[in-house]
């Protein structure tokens, strides 16, 4: 049997705590549970989990400073757990260095899909540290060619420009992962001295226009509001 | 306790400044002075209109009494009020701008006054409406979990399934009507609406996927301009409004096999539309739908209408209030039902008569 990940709940709210620990041992996932910050803390180091759920309302720290912590020594993925009105919480947490966000209230079904994910990410950057990175990327009828600098939807090369392809290669790299209005601009464009999104939004409705059946109903590219974009990762 | 500002002071210093200069223009081509008390009085009538209390009305008042006495009337460029004539006329005319002067100040006061008395109204109804709401669900949370707890062996493992799903739903249900309430909040109070530039697409991109992850079994059709467009709003509060509109259409239709989602573009609105071709609303009801306590009338129709959309509908209301925007309902023919609901295309600066203007909307949908 293959040795169980190890999933640091951190959640200061006992019946939360308690649901996400019973779904994920129920799933084969061994899960430590902390319920305040320096205890998260002192769990990364001396338990070594797989991956952090970090709830961002605990009662001793804020949750953003433990992302800072933990990112200053380690790529340990870290999924936050959100309200759903707490938009810039969320997206200064990613912008910490967070690799995923879940939104209260969830079901388990999404948060099993979301920490395989993020586990399988973080995996991946791990196993082959060095290693080409993937050659393509192929969810549904889109592939993202990364040698060819191409995108193909069912089959049919798609004219992007380079920006437009270099936003959805980057999002293909992530994908299944929300990648910030500010990271994308950042990767894209360099310093956003205007501190606006227009440009980056305007290449998003282009790549749409290209690449999605309806633009108004996507199916590759997801927006989360007021926080960024998602690539579809299947179902 | 005279609030005063140095906005309002510069007004009432240049409105006695223009009438001034007006009165000397009048003087110029007329015989005779009868014109100057009637320019001071309209005067202190602008002033007390477009000032904040009664201090700059009472002080133009008297400014004006003593202007047009130095400045107006034999001896010019002197005071004189003992002339025969003069002091009942000067007293008339202090009288008559002190009482339009607070006329009219009382009269904007009361407006702000019935303002904040609907406003408070519409609390009281939303609250009356919320804790119904959540007292159901939360007596019926409690009671299956207790006999789920104390009976367990006595009950089947159908039953017990049952039981759960209805505590899950309640939940789902509470979850709902919370979100409800915090899209309030952040609209609450005098703080503004935070409003960034969104794209359309994005928009119902956003609402149409959360709203697939409930109901993923409802034939939803979505419609948008091709070219990409931008409207001010607060992306979340808009979603919200969009998602309850759904999934008030999938709880209230019943006989619906579709939703039509579309978004036109009409007189620098973008109007959006959520048509479904479920159960007419009751007439009766319509005109209330967005009061937050349409909810009555539906309940003495039977027990299984508890899964109202009171609160949805009056917050979905609250947002397009707060963006500027209108929605209406209305039932189509054969059947079926409509919301519509539109944002201006650019940020308008004033809201000032968002208030005023509350609560005759739902019966005149276009």
């Amino acid at each position: 049997m293959p040795l169980k990940e190890r999933v640091l709940v951190v959640e200061d709210e006992k019946s939360i705590g308690h649901f996400v620990a019973t779904v994920l041992t129920s799933n084969n996932y061994d899960v430590i549970v902390a319920h305040t910050g320096a205890e998260a803390l002192a769990m990364v180091t001396s338990q070594s989990p797989d991956l952090v759920l970090l709830d961002l309302g605990l009662p001793d720290m804020d949750g953003t400073s433990i992302i800072k912590t933990v990112r200053s020594w380690s790529r340990l993925p870290i999924i936050v757990v959100s309200a759903r009105m707490h938009e810039r919480d969320k997206v200064e947490a990613l912008d910490m260095g967070a690799d995923d966000y879940i939104t209260k209230p969830f079901g388990p079904s999404e948060l099993l899909a979301r920490i395989r994910a993020a586990i399988r990410h973080a995996g991946a950057a791990e196993a082959f540290p060095g290693a080409a990175p993937a050659e393509k990327y192929q969810v549904g009828d889109l592939v993202i060619d990364y040698d060819k600098r191409q995108v193909l939807v069912a089959g049919v090369n798609v004219r992007l420009t380079q920006n437009e392809y270099r936003i959805i290669a980057l999002l293909g790299r992530h994908a299944g992962r929300v990648l910030t209005y500010d990271y994308l601009l950042r990767e894209i464009w360099g310093a956003n001295p205007r501190g606006d999104n227009q440009i980056l939004r305007v290449n998003m409705a282009n790549i749409r226009r290209k690449i999605e059946k309806n633009p108004a109903e996507p199916q590759y590219i997801f927006t989360e509001a007021g926080v960024g974009y998602r690539l579809w990762e299947g179902d | 306790m005279p609030r005063l500002s140095v906005k309002d002071s510069l007004f009432t210093a240049a409105a006695i400044m223009v009438s001034s200069g007006l009165c000397g223009i009048l003087s110029l081509f007329g015989s005779g002075d009868v014109h100057v008390p009637l320019v001071f009085v309209l005067t202190v009538l602008v002033v007390s209109r477009l000032t904040e209390g009664y201090f700059y009305g009472i002080f133009t008042s008297i400014a004006a009494v003593f202007g047009v006495n130095y400045v107006f009337t034999y001896p010019y460029f002197a005071f004189d009020f003992t002339i025969a004539g003069y002091p009942l006329m000067f007293l008339s005319m202090l009288a008559v701008s002190l009482i339009t002067s607070a006329l009219t100040t009382q009269i904007k006061q009361q407006e702000k006054l019935r303002i904040e008395t609907e406003k408070e109204k519409l609390r009281a109804n939303l609250l009356r409406a919320i804790s119904h709401d959540l007292r159901t669900p939360l007596t019926s949370i409690a009671g299956s979990t207790s006999i789920l707890l104390e009976d367990e062996n006595r009950l089947s493992g159908e039953q017990k399934r049952l039981l759960l799903q209805e505590v899950r739903d309640d939940a789902l249900w509470l979850i709902h009507l919370m979100e409800n309430l915090l899209s309030i909040t952040r609209i609450g109070g005098e703080a503004r609406i935070r409003k960034h530039l969104e794209l359309l697409e994005e928009l119902t991109g956003a609402a149409v996927h959360k709203f697939r992850k409930n109901c993923p079994a409802v034939h939803l059709r979505v419609t948008a301009p091709d070219e990409p467009i931008f409207v001010p709003m607060d992306i979340v509060l808009i979603e919200q409004v969009l998602v309850n509109l759904l999934e008030n259409a999938v709880i209230h239709g019943k006989t619906l096999t579709h939703i039509d989602l579309s978004i036109a573009l009409e007189d620098g609105m973008a109007v959006f539309s959520v048509e479904n071709d479920g159960e007419w609303i009751d007439a009766r009801v319509l005109p209330h739908i967005f009061d937050g306590y349409g909810v009555r009338a539906d309940e003495k129709r039977g027990a299984g209408e508890r899964r109202n959309m009171g609160i949805g509908l009056s917050v979905c209301r609250s947002i397009v209030k707060a963006h500027g925007g209108d929605i209406y309902a209305e039932n189509t023919p054969p059947r079926g039902v409509r919301f519509r609901f539109s944002l201006p295309l650019k940020d308008m600066k004033d809201r000032a008569d968002d208030g005023a203007k509350e609560g005759k909307e739902g019966d005149n949908a276009s």
